[in-house]
C-alpha cells in the first residue's frame, strides 16, 4: 500500500501539470504585461479582453484543423493562402454572382450565407486536395503543402487580378460585420459570437478526439504509421479526410478574415498566418513528430500569442521587439514542454 | 517501378532546368543588341519620375538617373496632424481638410536651399517613445498609427509629431504602426488595442479606405477622435484629413514628364497598391493631366501594381521593362517603393540614360 501511495500522487501531479500546464503560461505571460503595465491598469480592463479573444478567433479557428493534422503527424503550410484565396472567392462571388440572381432570392439577402458557404467549401476544397496529394503521391506533408501554400496563393492574386477585390457596403448585411466585432450586439453575448462559434467548434472538436473512433485514429497515425496500418486503419483515406478537415476550418478562419477586414478580399491577406497557427498548436502542446496535441492546448497558445501581441502594444514595444519576444516565448514554451514530458515519461 | 517513375520525373526535371537555364542568357544577350540599333535614333534613356525622396532616391536624382520627384512634407504633415488632433482635445474649431503642400525636385533644384529643407527632413529613430500604459505624463495621450514603418517617409513624418509634441507640452505621442503597407488586419488590431488602452485620440494613415472604416468608427463611437492623414478614409466621422493634396502632386508629375520628354513619348505608369486612396489621387492626378495637357504623350500601360515592398515593385518593373523594352520614353511611379524598385529595375536593364 504504501508503494501504490507516491504512485498515485505523481499520477496526480502529472495529470494536474498537463492540463494546466500551458495555463501556466498564460498566467505567467498575463501577469508580466499587467505588472509593465500597471499604472495604467488597461490591459486588464473588460473591453481589453474583449479585444484580446477577438484577436485570438481567427488564428484560433484555423488552429483547430491543425491540432488534428498535427496529432496526425502531419502539417499544412497552406493555411494562410487558403484563408486569402478564400477572402477573394467570397469576395469576387459578391460582386460577380449577386447582381445575376434573380429578384426573389436577393430579396432574401442569401448572398452572404452562400458566399460563408462558398468560402467554407473552397477551404475544404483546398485541404481535401492537400490530403489527396499527400496519400497519392506519398511525398511529405511538408512538400505538398509547401507547394500548395505558393500556388493557392498564386491562384488568390490570378483570380483577383493581381489586386484587391472590395464588396460595396450595402452587399454586406449588418450581422456580418458583428461576427468579430469588439462590442457583441445583443450586449448580453458579453463577447463576439466569433468567439463563442470558436468555443463551440472546440467542444465538438475535443469530444471527437477524445471519443469518436476517427478520433482516436488520428493519433493512432501520429503515434506510429505503419502500426496503425497494420492495425486496419486505412491510412491513405484517413489522412485525406484529416486534411479536408483542416481545410474547412481554414476556409472558416477565411470567412472570418473577410469579416474582420470589413468585406475586403485580399490576395496578400494572412501572410505567415500558418506559422502562427502552427506556432499556437506547439505553444499548447501539440508535438510536431505527432500523436499529442490537444485542442484545450491549442486554444491557450492562441490566446498567448493574442496576449503577448496586445501586451506589446499596451507596453509599448516596438514591432522588432514584439517579434524578438514572440520568437523567444515559442521557443522557451517548447523546451519547458519537452522538460515536463521528459520527467514524466 | 515507383523508382523508375521518379528517375523519369527526374531526369525530365533535369533536361528541363537546363533547357530553362540555358535560356535567358541567350534571349537577354540578344535583346540589347537586337533593340540597340532600333531605338538609337530616338532617345538615350527612359525618363523617370517619382515621388516621395530617400537617400537612395536623391542620390540617383543627383546622378541624372531620376528627372523629376514629386515630394510632400511629411515634416509639417506629422505636426499639423497632432497639432489638429489636439486643438480637437481642447474643444476648438478644426478645419475638416488640411492641406500640407508638395513640390517637384529636379536635377537642377535639388541643391537649393527651400527643397534641401524638404528632401532631408529631420527623422525620428523607429521607437515607440512612449508606452500606452506608462503613467500618464502630459494631459493627453495620443496614438499615431503609420501605414508601415519601412519607408523613409514615416520616419521623417515621426519626427514632425515628435516636434509638435516638443511644441505644444501637453501632449504624448505613441507611434506604432504595421510593418508592411498591406497588413490590413495588423492595423485593425492596432486600432482595437488602442481603443482598449484608452488613448486621448488616434491620428492614422489608413492603408485602406475600406477596411478601415468598421474600426475608426467604432472608436469614434466610444468618444475617442480620430485624425486621417496621408491617405482618405471612406467615412465623414473624422475631425480632420490632414494630407498633401495628391492629385495635384500627380499633376506635377505629369508636367515635369511632359517637359522633359517634349511633349512627345510613350509613357507607363505602374500604380502603387489597390485601395490606398493617395497614391490612386496621385495616378489620377497623372493620368488626367496627360490626357488634358500633353496631346503627345501616350500611356502605354497603367494596369500594372507595384505591390507593398521594394521586393514586389521591383519584380513587376522587371516584368513591365521586359515587355516594353525598346518601346517606352517615360515613366512615372506615384511613391517611395515604386520608384525605387523600377529605378533599379532600370539599372538592371541598362535602360537609363
Amino acid at each position: 500500500m504504501l508503494p501504490a501511495r507516491p504512485g498515485l500522487h505523481r499520477r496526480l501531479l502529472t495529470w494536474a501539470w498537463t492540463v494546466f500546464g500551458p495555463f501556466a503560461g498564460l498566467a505567467l505571460i498575463t501577469a508580466l504585461f499587467a505588472w509593465m503595465t500597471r499604472h495604467s491598469g488597461q490591459f486588464l480592463s473588460v473591453d481589453n479582453w474583449r479585444t484580446i479573444v477577438v484577436h485570438t478567433v481567427i488564428v484560433g479557428t484555423a488552429a483547430l484543423g491543425m491540432t488534428v493534422i498535427i496529432i496526425a503527424g502531419g502539417i499544412d503550410l497552406s493555411v494562410g493562402s487558403t484563408v486569402a484565396l478564400v477572402t477573394v472567392c467570397m469576395a469576387l462571388f459578391m460582386k460577380k454572382v449577386d447582381p445575376l440572381l434573380p429578384e426573389a432570392l436577393r430579396a432574401w439577402k442569401v448572398t452572404m450565407p452562400l458566399a460563408i458557404a462558398l468560402g467554407v467549401g473552397v477551404g475544404g476544397l483546398c485541404g481535401a486536395l492537400n490530403g489527396a496529394l499527400i496519400s497519392g503521391l506519398r511525398v511529405v506533408p511538408f512538400i505538398i503543402t509547401l507547394g500548395t501554400y505558393q500556388a493557392y496563393r498564386g491562384l488568390a492574386t490570378w483570380l483577383a487580378s493581381s489586386t484587391t477585390v472590395y464588396v460595396s457596403a450595402e452587399m454586406r448585411p449588418p450581422w456580418f460585420g458583428r461576427i468579430v466585432a469588439i462590442d457583441p450586439e445583443p450586449r448580453w453575448l458579453l463577447v463576439a459570437p466569433g468567439v463563442w462559434m470558436l468555443l463551440g467548434l472546440s467542444l465538438a472538436l475535443a469530444i471527437f478526439l477524445r471519443y469518436s473512433l476517427p478520433g482516436r485514429y488520428a493519433y493512432a497515425i501520429g503515434s506510429n504509421e505503419s502500426t496503425a496500418r497494420l492495425c486496419g486503419i486505412n491510412v491513405p483515406a484517413m489522412k485525406v479526410w484529416i486534411y479536408w478537415l483542416g481545410g474547412l476550418a481554414a476556409g472558416l478562419a477565411g470567412v472570418l478574415q473577410f469579416a474582420f477586414l470589413g468585406g475586403v478580399g485580399a490576395p496578400t491577406t494572412a501572410s505567415g498566418l500558418e506559422l502562427r497557427v502552427i506556432a499556437a498548436v506547439v505553444i499548447g502542446g501539440g508535438s510536431l513528430s505527432g500523436g499529442e496535441g490537444t485542442v484545450l492546448g491549442t486554444l491557450v497558445g492562441c490566446l498567448i500569442m493574442a496576449v503577448l501581441e496586445n501586451g506589446c502594444v499596451h507596453a509599448g514595444i516596438p514591432n522588432a521587439i514584439q517579434d524578438i519576444v514572440i520568437g523567444v516565448i515559442i521557443i522557451i514554451a517548447v523546451t519547458l514542454d519537452r522538460l515536463r514530458r521528459g520527467r514524466t515519461a | 517501378m515507383v523508382g523508375g517513375g521518379w528517375r523519369c520525373v527526374g531526369v525530365l526535371l533535369v533536361v528541363g532546368l537546363i533547357a530553362g537555364c540555358g535560356g535567358p542568357p541567350e534571349g537577354g544577350t540578344a535583346a540589347p543588341g537586337g533593340s540597340g540599333p532600333g531605338v538609337a535614333p530616338a532617345r538615350q534613356g527612359v525618363v523617370l519620375i517619382g515621388f516621395d525622396a530617400s537617400e537612395a532616391l536623391i542620390g540617383a536624382l543627383g546622378q541624372g538617373k531620376i528627372q523629376g520627384l514629386v515630394v510632400q512634407n511629411p515634416v509639417l504633415m506629422g505636426e499639423l496632424s497632432v497639432k489638429a488632433m489636439v486643438k480637437h482635445l481642447e474643444k476648438q474649431p478644426v478645419e475638416p481638410k488640411i492641406s500640407t503642400g508638395e513640390a517637384v525636385v529636379t536635377p537642377e533644384n535639388y541643391k537649393s536651399p527651400e527643397i534641401d529643407k524638404l528632401i532631408h527632413p529631420v527623422r525620428a529613430e523607429n521607437v515607440s517613445g512612449a508606452s500606452l500604459s506608462g503613467p500618464k505624463t502630459k494631459k493627453w495621450k495620443v496614438i499615431v498609427i503609420p501605414k508601415g514603418t519601412t519607408h523613409e517617409f514615416w520616419e521623417a513624418l515621426h519626427a514632425g509629431t515628435l516636434k509638435a509634441a516638443a511644441e505644444l507640452g501637453n501632449v504624448e505621442v505613441i507611434w506604432l504602426g504595421p510593418q508592411k503597407e498591406d497588413e490590413r488586419d495588423k492595423q485593425i488590431e492596432l486600432v482595437h488595442s488602442a481603443v482598449a488602452a484608452g488613448v486621448d485620440g488616434i491620428v492614422l494613415a489608413p492603408l485602406d479606405a475600406h477596411a478601415l472604416v468598421e474600426p475608426v468608427e467604432a472608436a469614434v463611437a466610444k468618444g475617442i477622435p480620430v485624425v486621417i492623414f496621408d491617405s482618405g478614409l471612406d467615412t465623414k466621422k473624422f475631425v480632420s484629413f490632414v494630407a498633401t493634396d495628391n492629385y495635384h502632386g500627380g499633376v506635377l508629375a505629369a508636367r515635369r514628364l511632359g517637359e522633359v520628354l517634349g511633349g512627345k513619348g510613350r509613357v507607363i505608369l505602374l500604380r502603387y497598391a489597390v485601395g490606398s486612396e493617395s497614391t490612386e489621387q496621385r495616378e489620377k492626378g497623372f493620368t488626367e493631366t496627360l490626357a488634358k495637357e500633353f496631346p503627345g504623350l501616350t500611356l502605354i500601360s497603367d494596369t500594372e501594381y507595384a505591390g507593398p515592398t521594394f521586393d514586389s515593385a521591383q519584380q513587376k518593373s522587371q516584368s513591365l521593362l521586359t515587355r516594353y523594352r525598346g518601346q517606352v520614353d517615360g515613366i512615372f511611379c506615384p511613391n517611395e517603393s515604386s520608384t525605387f524598385g523600377m529605378l533599379r529595375a532600370l539599372e538592371g536593364a541598362g535602360m537609363l540614360r
